[in-house]
């Protein structure tokens, strides 16, 4: 999957350097990394960036994950956007549920670059 | 108190704490006979809803608190803010705190935590004598997580 801007969205700016070095290990190294610490900065960053994906943790203050990605899918602009959850509270359900808003796939916490290819490909 | 009992919440915690220091800092861990002295180390609290209730709380001492973070960022312990040594920390525990919950899940229960914070002292826990304090070894510097457990609605 050829990935030029991908966008992290987490809370944590440690688990946002975690995720980039994951997807850099994965093969991604060449991708332009833009980071936003809640939904609400990210849409905002989204409206002046055109990314290739979406990277979004769930737990996070003033808006958090679910909403983000609600809001992403009213826009005409990001409604198809890839968008890949990174979640320490995956389940069956919320895969489930996500799925039904376009969201490719859960990745548990803690990253590894082995989930992002598994997840993506080489 | 939760029905569970206490042998099956040390092995859940010690399977989350596993899993977290190893694949995040890449430090093992193993259960301690040596009892960590909670004023000896940095405290961290989390607190979880669904499917139980309850909150954990994590104490470090500097050796592995600043193992971890290197680690993580890897990066000298001097050359990070204190912030970013506090985010990695809280992150850790968010991610333990997760991994725990997985660890009692079954079939498709919602799992559902708070935002980590640090504690400053024990006295912002009011009820310690309610929690189960299990100890650990992470390659020979001693650390524990505790756990109290709450019925529904408490």
């Amino acid at each position: 999957m050829k990935l030029d801007k991908i966008m992290i969205v987490d809370d944590s700016a440690t688990s946002r350097m975690i995720i980039k070095r994951c997807f850099q290990m994965a093969g991604y190294q060449e991708s332009t990394y833009i980071e936003a610490e809640d939904g609400l900065k990210a849409m905002s960053n989204l409206n002046r960036n055109d990314v290739d994906l979406v990277v979004t943790d769930l737990n996070m203050p003033k808006m958090d994950g679910t909403t983000f990605i609600k809001k992403l899918r009213l826009m005409d602009k990001t409604k198809k956007l890839p968008v890949l959850v990174i979640s320490s509270m995956g389940n069956e359900r919320m895969e489930t549920e996500l799925a039904g808003k376009g969201v490719m796939g859960i990745l548990r916490k803690p990253m590894t670059p082995e989930k992002v290819i598994e997840l993506l490909g080489e | 108190m939760h029905n569970m009992s206490k042998a099956k919440a040390k092995q859940a915690v010690l399977r989350a704490a596993q899993s977290t220091l190893g694949e995040m800092a890449f430090i093992d861990v193993i259960e301690s006979e040596t009892p960590h002295n909670f004023e000896a180390g940095q405290l961290m609290f989390i607190e979880f809803y669904k499917p139980i209730h309850g909150r954990l709380l994590l104490s470090m001492p500097a050796e592995i608190k600043q193992a971890i973070v290197e680690n993580i960022h890897a990066t000298d312990w001097n050359e990070l803010s204190v912030s970013e040594i506090d985010d990695c920390l809280l992150e850790l525990l968010n991610v333990l705190g997760g991994n725990f919950l997985r660890e009692l899940e079954e079939g498709e229960t919602k799992v559902q935590l708070s935002f980590p914070s640090v504690l400053f002292s024990l006295e912002e826990i009011s009820d310690l004598d309610s929690f189960w304090k299990f100890d650990f070894d992470a390659e020979g510097t001693p650390f524990s997580v505790s756990l109290a457990l709450h019925e529904e609605g408490e």
